[in-house]
Formats: C-alpha cells, structure tokens, sequence
C-alpha cells in the first residue's frame, strides 16, 4: 500500500513538474539519427581452420612443428596474427582465403606445451582457432 | 718371478687408472650480475620487445627493418615468450622483422639463431605483403664449450636473423663479446649489422 502510494508521489510530481516547465508529456520520436545507414546485407562469418590440432615435437624432427591452415571468408584478403607459445610471433596482412602452409622449430629443452592462436581479422570477422604443440624428451 | 708379475700387473692398473681420470673441467661461461643492472626495462614498443635490454639495435637491410636485442631474463622458464634452455643463465635475445616492401609470392624462410649454425625457424608459402612483421624469442642456443672457446680466442658471439624470398636474402647479425668479470661474464661491443 505505501508503495503504491509512494509510486503515485512520483509520478505526480513528474507530472507536475513537466506542465509547469512547459514542455509537456515526452514524445516518442521516430526520426534516424544522422550517420545511421541502412541494415547491411548478411555477411557469411569469416573461418580459419587449423591442421593437426595437436602434436608432438621431438629431436629426430628438430623439434618441428607443421601446420595445414585454411582461411575461408567472402573478403578479399584477411590480416592473419599467429602466436606460438613460445613468444614468437607472425603478423601477415593481405591473406587471400586459401590454404597455406606453416613450419615452426621450437626451442631445444624440456618438454613442455606450447598454446598457438591462429586468428583473422576482416569481413565476416574476426575468427580465431588454437592448437597445441607437445615438446617431447626425446 | 711372482712379486716381478705382480708389480707389473699393479703398474699397469695404476697407469690404466690414470689414463682414465677425467680431464680438467672448464669453467662454466655465467652472467655477472653486473650485465644486467644496466637494462632499460621502460622500453617496449610495437614490436613487443622484451623489457630489461642490454644491447642490440635495429637496422634496414632493403625493404625489411630488423631488430636483434640481449636482453636480461633471471628466470627464462615462465610461459609465453621465454624458452627454458640458455647457455649463459639469464641471458636470452630477441629477434624482429617486418617488411615494408611491395608484395611478393613465394615461400618464405626465415632463420634465427647463432652463426654459424644458421638454425630454420618459420617457413611459410604465400609470399610476402606490406606490414607483415614477425619476432622470436629464445635463450642462447651456443654450447658452453663454443662460448669458452670464443672467450679464450677473443672472437665474438654472433646471432643472425635471417630471411630467405624469391627476390634474394636479407638479414641482420648481432655480435658482442664476453668479456671476464669477477663473478662471471660481461656482454660487450654489442653490435648488430646486415648480413654478409
């Protein structure tokens, strides 16, 4: 009941003070803003996929990782930003949607497991998958 | 005749012990504690460079800006840009490129490690655009019987930073001696030039 009454308060006094301030009861206005443009056409999310997800590294290879990556998108070419785990790092603009090829040698010492982000930034964008690469004693 | 055998047989143990005692160790190549008071651990800039850097530089070698810095790490095991493995504990170096150039098809080779060894560490097809940029990090790969051997001949530690397109080869060397400290070694005439 106080509530009610509490609620009624209020909006009186809004009411009030909006007649006395002469602006009267809020409109709802129905025009666009300047700088709003009109809905863009769907656009199919860019992909990347990644070759093999995870591995394993050892000596008899030097320690080398190998990777199949594909890009799929309705770009014309996609920013490519690769992490290695390790610290090292590749930044590759103007990447065509196609598959290519990568090699990384990993530092020789104990084992241990590097995290990979392969990720692209563009139309349909951005996308990213992760891998991972197990460093083996041996 | 018997005690005649006998000492024969004494001498020849004790000689055959004595060819195979094992050769004095040398001494292990370590960073004096002095090496890194002087790293500037402000700087990192765009290329993510490692704080704590003791010396190194950049250079332009045509189309492509190379970066090689040492830089000070007590502890290089921690995740992401650290390796576990250097040869000098607490010493690690850092390589960047980044190519300013028209773009190019082919595959790309680069190498990063010491010389001559000259160690592959990324490959990739598809060539080359504008602003494509790259970096590594690693602890030094140089074993402690090659670096006491520079130490006694006075011949510097090289790194190199090299990158292999269609169009030709392009890279950089970073060089500094180690020069004895009381309490180990000081990275010194830290010198970065393009490659031969």
């Amino acid at each position: 009941m106080k509530t009610r009454i509490g609620r009624l308060v209020v909006s009186t006094a809004i009411a009030l003070s909006m007649l006395f301030s002469g602006r009267g009861p809020a409109r709802i206005k129905t025009t666009l803003a300047e700088g709003i443009r009109p809905p863009a056409p769907d656009v199919i999310p860019a992909e990347i996929g990644v070759s093999p997800i995870t591995q394993d590294v050892t000596s008899i290879d030097k320690w080398r990782a190998e990777w199949t990556v594909v890009i799929y998108g309705q770009g014309a070419s996609y920013t490519l930003y690769v992490t290695f785990g390790d610290g090292g790092y590749l930044n590759r603009p103007g990447v065509a949607p196609g598959t290519y090829y990568y090699t990384w040698y990993y530092d020789k010492a104990a084992p241990k497991t590097y995290n990979q982000t392969w990720r692209i930034i563009g139309t349909g964008g951005p996308a990213q998958v992760n891998s991972t690469v197990y460093r083996k004693n041996y | 005749m018997l005690r005649k055998i006998f000492r024969i047989l004494i001498f020849l143990f004790l000689s055959g012990c004595a060819t195979t005692s094992p050769p004095p160790t040398q001494p292990d190549v370590i960073l004096s504690e002095s090496a890194c008071t002087k790293g500037d651990a402000t700087i990192n800039d765009q290329y993510q460079s490692p704080p704590n850097r003791i010396g190194g530089g950049e250079i332009q070698s045509d189309a492509f800006h190379f970066q090689l810095w040492l830089y000070c790490d007590t502890d290089l095991t921690p995740p992401e840009y650290k390796n576990e493995q250097s040869s000098i504990k607490g010493l690690g170096i850092w390589g960047s490129w980044d190519y300013q150039g028209e773009a190019i098809g082919g595959s790309i080779d680069i190498a990063f490690g010491p010389v001559p060894a000259n160690m592959p560490t990324l490959s990739f097809d598809g060539g080359l655009t504008p602003k494509s940029s790259g970096a590594f990090h690693r602890g030094i790969e140089i074993s402690q019987d090659d670096l006491y051997q520079s130490v006694q001949t006075n011949q510097p530690v090289r790194y190199e930073i090299r990158i292999q397109t269609e169009q030709g080869i392009y890279g950089a060397t970073l060089s500094f001696m180690l020069q004895p400290a009381d309490d180990g070694y000081l990275p010194v005439g830290i010198e970065i030039q393009g490659i031969e």
